[in-house]
């Protein structure tokens, strides 16, 4: 049975965090519109998904992650992805979600590397 | 010292081959591993669509699952599903991702292109506009004679294009995609005849309440109908269940009236108490009914000793006959009950009988206390037949001239003489019936 979806926000050095626990399916839809909703709401122009590495992403989960990146192409908001297990850091590469949004080990590095400063 | 190493130019050359060919042997492997890493992910994919598409019996919600899905698993931006009626060009279900609703004009020609075009995913020029993103492959779906459709691809994420495992693996999701939607479509008509069958359940148990009703309304009036028929004459009974409204209007017809009395009633009255009155005139009245009945008569009025009988049929001379024969009936059978009373008083019955036209049905009396119904047969015959009645004694059966030229020919009779009734201009012709 699939976890239930516990998607939270917070802004760390004008990087906004979408936090994302549990697995992400078709279901994960609207929880996840409404945290990047949520978070376009306060103005912001980098976004950092942070995954749980121990969730099952489907091909349904992986679709709404390209969704999303679409959505913030057109809003030229950048988009780094943290959080993912080795396995599915390999499934993202090969459906060509890295050639949108770059993953990064850590929400540190993610952090250090998309700040402005960097 | 020793003497330093010789290099030896064939094992350097061995170790460079070794090295090349281990390099080889693991790119080799991690090729081996992405294509298995791939072909693992297609397997989960084509295993999650047909968890969450056969778990599903709403068409909108299996298209949308169905198309994430086969986008998420190419990695692709832009999808549709258009689902139509090929003979209408009726659009029914339309899911859109990644496109605006603007980029996409008109689907139905182009639906019905893809899927005319052939079974096999290809690639077809779709309707977007100028500038937005185009449709790198449509798969045709054949789902029922009167729904087709077409899913449609944008561009891979990697830029690559669909491969042949791509187009066989598409070819098996929309394969279940169409059983999925075969039957939700299934499931949708069962659930309309389901609500038509709940409807009409309802419509039924309606009716089923109203004539529940309708049958205790009938119930009640068979009740009152069965009580009502102890006081109302038999043919009036009769002409109500026929035609009720016909049962209270008047018409002009030829009867015979006959008219009973029991000679010396009120003498009789001061000799017996009310009991032994009433069972004696019970008794008495009893057999006469069954005098009456088999003859065609009606008994039209009762008034302590009396009778008013009518024969209304629609032969007059039958009638006359009738009466006559209801009047020797009643005379035989009073004669053969005398003997069983305990009351030990025999009755003397008279009778009078006469033919004729008069008004027959109902008449309205009007009072303070409401209106009152009766059914008679009203007219100068009714009258004199009651004179003739009331000029009989010691148990005669009198008739008028009327009615002897209609029984002559089937009844003895005897002329009486000329009478002059009471309220009568003229003195009447009285004839009796003798016994045989």
């Amino acid at each position: 049975m699939q976890n239930q979806n516990e998607i939270t926000f917070e802004t760390r050095d004008m990087i906004t965090i979408i936090t994302i626990n549990g697995d992400l399916t078709v279901v994960s839809e609207a929880p996840l519109k409404k945290a990047y909703n949520n978070a376009n709401d306060c103005g912001v122009s980098k976004i950092l998904l942070d995954f749980d590495p121990e969730a099952y992403i489907n091909s349904g989960g992986i679709a709404l992650i390209i969704q999303l990146l679409g959505e913030a192409r057109k809003r030229n908001q950048m988009v780094g992805i943290t959080g993912l297990s080795e396995h599915f850091k390999k499934v993202f590469s090969m459906v060509g979600v890295t050639k949108y949004a770059r993953v990064y080990a850590s929400v540190d590095e993610a952090i250090a590397a998309m700040s402005p400063a960097s | 010292m020793g003497r330093p190493a010789r290099e030896n130019p064939g094992a350097k050359v061995n170790l460079q081959t070794e090295i090349e060919n281990l390099r080889k042997a693991l790119r080799r492997a991690e090729h081996i591993e992405a294509e298995l890493d791939r072909r693992v992910y297609y397997m989960k994919t084509l295993y999650d669509v047909s968890m969450d598409i056969f778990s599903n019996v709403e068409t909108e919600q299996i298209l949308k699952a169905f198309l994430m899905m086969t986008m998420g698993n190419f990695g692709v931006m832009e999808g549709l599903i258009v689902l139509m009626d090929p003979i209408t060009m009726t659009i029914s279900n339309r899911t859109v991702m990644g496109f605006e609703e603007t980029d996409i004009p008109s689907m139905g020609d182009w639906v019905l292109g893809a899927w005319t075009n052939g079974k096999k995913p290809h690639h077809i020029e779709v309707p977007v506009t100028e500038g937005s993103s185009a449709i790198a492959l449509a798969l045709p779906l054949s789902i029922r004679p009167d729904c087709c459709g077409v899913l449609g691809l944008g561009e891979k994420l990697t830029g690559d294009a669909y491969t042949s495992d791509d187009m066989e693996l598409l070819e098996t999701l929309s394969n279940n995609l169409v059983v999925a939607v075969k039957n939700a479509r299934s499931f949708e008509e069962i659930r309309c005849l389901n609500d038509v069958l709940k409807d009409k359940n309802r419509e039924l148990e309606d009716m089923l309440n109203k004539l529940r009703a309708a049958l205790r309304k009938v119930e009640i009036l068979e009740s009152v109908k069965s009580s009502l028929s102890k006081f109302v004459p038999a043919t009036v009974c009769k002409m109500i269940e026929e035609s009720p409204q016909d049962a209270f209007s008047s018409r002009d017809q030829d009867v015979s009236i006959l008219f009973l009395d029991v000679e010396g009633y009120t003498k009789i009255c001061e000799k017996l108490d009310h009991a032994d009155l009433n069972a004696v005139i019970e008794k008495y009245f009893s057999v006469f009914m069954d005098a009456i009945y088999e003859n065609n008569g009606d008994v039209n009025e009762t008034a302590g000793d009396g009778l008013m009988v009518i024969f209304h049929n629609d032969d007059k001379v039958l009638n006359a006959r009738d009466a006559v024969s209801a009047a020797l009936s009643i005379k035989q059978r009073a004669a053969s009950i005398r003997g069983t009373l305990d009351a030990g008083i025999p009755l003397v019955i008279n009778m009078g009988i006469n033919s004729g036209s008069v008004l027959v049905g109902a008449a309205k009396f009007e009072s303070y206390t409401g209106s009152r119904w009766t059914y008679t047969a009203r007219g100068l015959a009714t009258n004199i037949a009651a004179r003739i009645g009331a000029l009989a004694t010691n148990g005669r059966i009198l008739i008028s001239k009327a009615t002897a030229e209609r029984v002559r020919s089937a009844f003895p009779i005897e002329f009486k003489g000329k009478f002059k009734l009471k309220n009568v201009s003229d003195e009447m012709d009285v004839f009796e019936i003798k016994a045989f």
